[in-house]
């Protein structure tokens, strides 16, 4: 059974411009001890949708649906504030992009960590303690008994990132949401962050939903891929299917846009034309197709849906042009 | 300043004065003699053996002062220190960067330096003259050194107004009362109100304006428009109505308590018709219920205790607000989310999370609000609403003074004592929270 299983799940808000679709209708189905990588740009909906799943989209101006959200078989939204908080940091954890601003500045690093184990397992302060300490050398901080008295200000940003992670491992979740955990890093203590996250992952058999928009982390990283447009999920594939034949002309212009080290430096740097539409008024077919240089007529009036394709069921797209050159009836 | 100077191939600088040791007890020194020196001035009677240990003192602190001064070339090298290196929290820090503020410091020092002589005045009258509270037991006319300056309530007809001198400092109001008594109990009154509207004040103003801002929607709808009409209301007539109450309650209460304690006796020994008589005789028949509930409620809570309150509860408006506004940008920020997401409460977020934030205002503002209360319940103890004789404030003194003097008669020592002291207070207060504001922000950090 999966760990986590999305359908069909839609927040709106409700803003002075008018309804903001910024997820609309998605669907994950997320197995245990699996990675599985939501990647998109900005504004793209991968952040809402795990906010909607952890309960955190203010009710109003948010307005959520969705046909089930199912986490260890139980229904998320038959649950009651009370119950989804004390799920919140116990069985499923989230790591934030930027480790300078998640961190309380005022608390000591013993007060931010203790506090779930305070909260959800009602320990006590000696016996929560311990528990850091261990979690803070599996984390990688040297010296934890000295430094648990220090404010987030005197660590460096990886190391504060690794704070973080101790702080979402505290209860062993067994879900952990990274939101681009990796972005506000350079890359050498990104590398560092990822395998820490990759030994930590078969040490306690965590299942990760990450969140990137780094495809040479995603591709380094994950297991299965979710690929967000617009609040939609494009194409879903196996990691090396997506980045072997991607089916979605937007992921395959993703694709094309990432720099890479053998190109000519005279050659000209591909990008995707255009911006990502607004989300209060998406165009009546394809989200993509003003961008896409694939569209055909059908694209403009009808919009396609998220259909599995060659058979294999974790292979799907939503597109009606096949990039292999076979246009599907 | 600090250039590096070559002596001895050992890079040298000079330290600002701050960072000289003892810098502070200097500064304070200086200071507390200046002070001393204008309340030795207007003494006629002073013998010149004080001048001389004025001098001699102003002298010290000259010698002690340039004897520093030779000791501001230090090495450029911190001394390497054998202890370990610790990390400074926020709050370290900002202790640091305050001890750097001269002028904050100074005045942190004047005000322990007032309130010590204040409460030790209380001590000091309460220890010579034990039942000084009773209204009853004013007159001791005890001649002792103690008694002379420390006994606020000590009568002397024959020494009305008298002015500063040798036996009485700072001069004496119509009833020969001493005013440097009077001031340092005055003092008492003063900051005991400073305190306690200043805690009513954090405790409601903070808590609502958190839960407001934090709660957000509806509820910061309606709390801040609650707010918005206390704020309306004119607040000095809000704490007039309940201080004409308060005095009413007393007034009622003084009256009547003679006569409802032999109506009660009469009862206990079971002459009812005795005790009926009583009541019809003082037409009270119909409200003894109201008199005896005004009796009880002047026996068990005092006036000036009331004032705190009524003066706590109006000052709470703008903490509330200041505090709303830094929730409102807080509850934004991305700590608060990661707060959630580990499943903390509501009320855990605000009280644990967003208060510890809400340091730096709030102790700004306190400072700002202590001269403010201060100086309300001058203008009460001025209207004649606030504390009641024999008791006194700084406010009160000011206000009683300046009703004896006119052009016939100067007794400037009535208003001048207690004005120099509200005064030498209030500046301190503003210098700590300008100190405190400029350290607590950490744009500041150098």
């Amino acid at each position: 059974m999966a760990l986590l299983e999305v359908q069909n799940l839609k927040t709106h808000f409700h803003t002075q411009d008018g309804l903001v679709r910024a997820v609309d209708g998605v669907s994950l189905n997320v197995e245990a001890g699996k990675t599985v990588g939501i990647v998109g740009e900005s504004g793209s909906g991968k952040s809402v949708t795990n906010m909607t799943i952890l309960g955190l989209v203010p009710t109003p101006p948010g307005i959520i649906d969705a046909d089930a959200i199912l986490f260890e078989g139980q229904d998320l939204r038959s649950l009651s504030k009370e119950q989804l908080r004390k799920l919140r940091g116990n069985r499923i954890a989230m790591v934030f992009q930027d480790p300078m601003t998640s961190l309380n500045p005022f608390l000591t690093i013993e007060d931010q960590l203790t506090e779930p184990l305070l909260i959800h397992k009602g320990q006590n302060m000696d016996q929560a303690r311990q528990r850091v300490l261990q979690l803070l050398k599996e984390v990688g901080i040297p010296d934890p008994q000295s430094r648990l008295k220090d404010y987030p200000h005197q660590f460096s940003g990886g190391m504060r990132q690794r704070v973080m992670m101790a702080m979402a491992l505290v209860c062993e979740p067994s879900l952990l949401i990274c939101d681009e955990p990796t972005t506000a890093l350079d890359v050498t203590i990104q590398a560092q962050i990822l395998e820490l996250l990759k030994r930590i992952q078969k040490e306690h058999g965590t299942t990760i939903i990450f969140i990137t928009h780094d495809l040479g982390v995603a591709a380094g990283f994950c297991d299965e891929i979710y690929v967000m447009y617009a609040g939609r999920i494009v194409e879903h594939a196996q990691t090396d299917e997506l980045f072997k034949t991607p089916l979605h002309p937007y992921t395959a212009s993703l694709l094309k846009s990432v720099p890479r080290l053998d190109q000519e430096a005279s050659e000209a740097f591909v990008t995707i034309q255009g911006s990502p539409p607004d989300l209060t008024a998406l165009p009546a077919g394809c989200s993509f197709q003003p961008r896409c240089d694939h569209a055909i007529s059908r694209c403009e009036t009808e919009r396609p849906t998220l259909e599995e394709r060659e058979g294999n069921h974790s292979r799907q797209c939503s597109c009606f042009v096949d990039l292999r050159g076979e246009v599907k009836s | 300043m600090n250039i590096p100077i070559q002596t001895d191939d050992v890079p040298m600088r000079k330290r600002p004065w701050g960072e000289v040791p003892f810098a502070f007890l200097v500064n304070l020194s200086w200071f507390m003699s200046f002070i001393v020196g204008i309340i030795l001035i207007p003494i006629h009677d002073l013998p010149i053996t004080a001048w001389i240990a004025w001098g001699l003192w102003f002298a010290i602190n000259l010698s002690v002062t340039l004897f520093l001064q030779t000791k501001r070339m230090v090495p450029l090298e911190a001394p390497v220190s054998k202890k370990e290196i610790q990390g400074t929290s926020l709050f370290k820090d900002a202790i640091n960067r305050l001890k750097q503020n001269q002028l904050a410091t100074l005045s942190a020092g004047v005000l322990i330096l007032m309130m010590i002589c204040c409460f030790g005045q209380s001590i000091i009258a309460k220890a010579i003259h034990p039942d000084i509270d009773d209204p009853k037991s004013i007159v001791a006319l005890e001649n002792s050194f103690l008694s002379i300056h420390f006994d606020h309530t000590r009568l002397n007809k024959e020494e009305s107004f008298s002015p500063p001198s040798t036996r009485h400092w700072f001069g004496t109001d119509f009833a020969g009362r001493d005013i440097f008594a009077r001031t340092l109990y005055g003092g008492t009154i003063s900051f005991l109100v400073a305190l306690v509207a200043t805690i009513v004040s954090l405790i409601i103003g903070v808590s609502w304006g958190a839960i407001s801002g934090y709660t957000g929607g509806k509820t910061d709808h309606y709390m801040m428009r609650f707010v918005d009409v206390l704020y309306g209301l004119p607040f000095m007539f809000l704490i007039i109505l309940i201080m004409t109450l308060v005095n009413g309650v007393h007034t009622t209460a003084s009256q009547n308590r003679d006569i409802v304690t032999q109506y009660e006796d009469f009862l206990a020994e079971g002459k009812t018709e005795e005790a009926d008589k009583v009541l019809q005789e003082n037409e009270l028949t119909t409200n003894l219920g109201t008199v005896k509930a005004a009796i009880w409620l002047d026996n068990n809570i005092s006036p000036v205790f009331v004032m705190f309150i009524a003066i706590g509860l109006v000052s709470w408006l703008t903490m509330a607000r200041i505090t709303r506004g830094q929730v409102l940008s807080l509850k934004q920020r991305e700590f608060i989310t990661a707060a959630k997401t580990i499943g903390a409460g509501n009320m855990r977020i605000i009280f644990l999370h967003i208060v510890p934030n809400l340091l730096g205002p709030v102790i700004i503002y306190t400072t700002l609000t202590i001269p403010t209360v201060m100086l309300t319940e001058s203008f009460l103890s001025f209207l004649g609403l606030g504390i009641s004789e024999p008791q006194c404030s700084w406010g009160s003194l000011a206000s009683a003074g300046w009703k004896e003097i006119n052009v016939i008669k100067p007794y400037w020592w009535l208003v001048a004592y207690p004005t120099l002291a509200m005064f030498l207070t209030l500046f301190s207060l503003n210098f700590i929270g300008d100190g405190l504001r400029d350290a607590l922000d950490p744009k500041m950090k150098r």
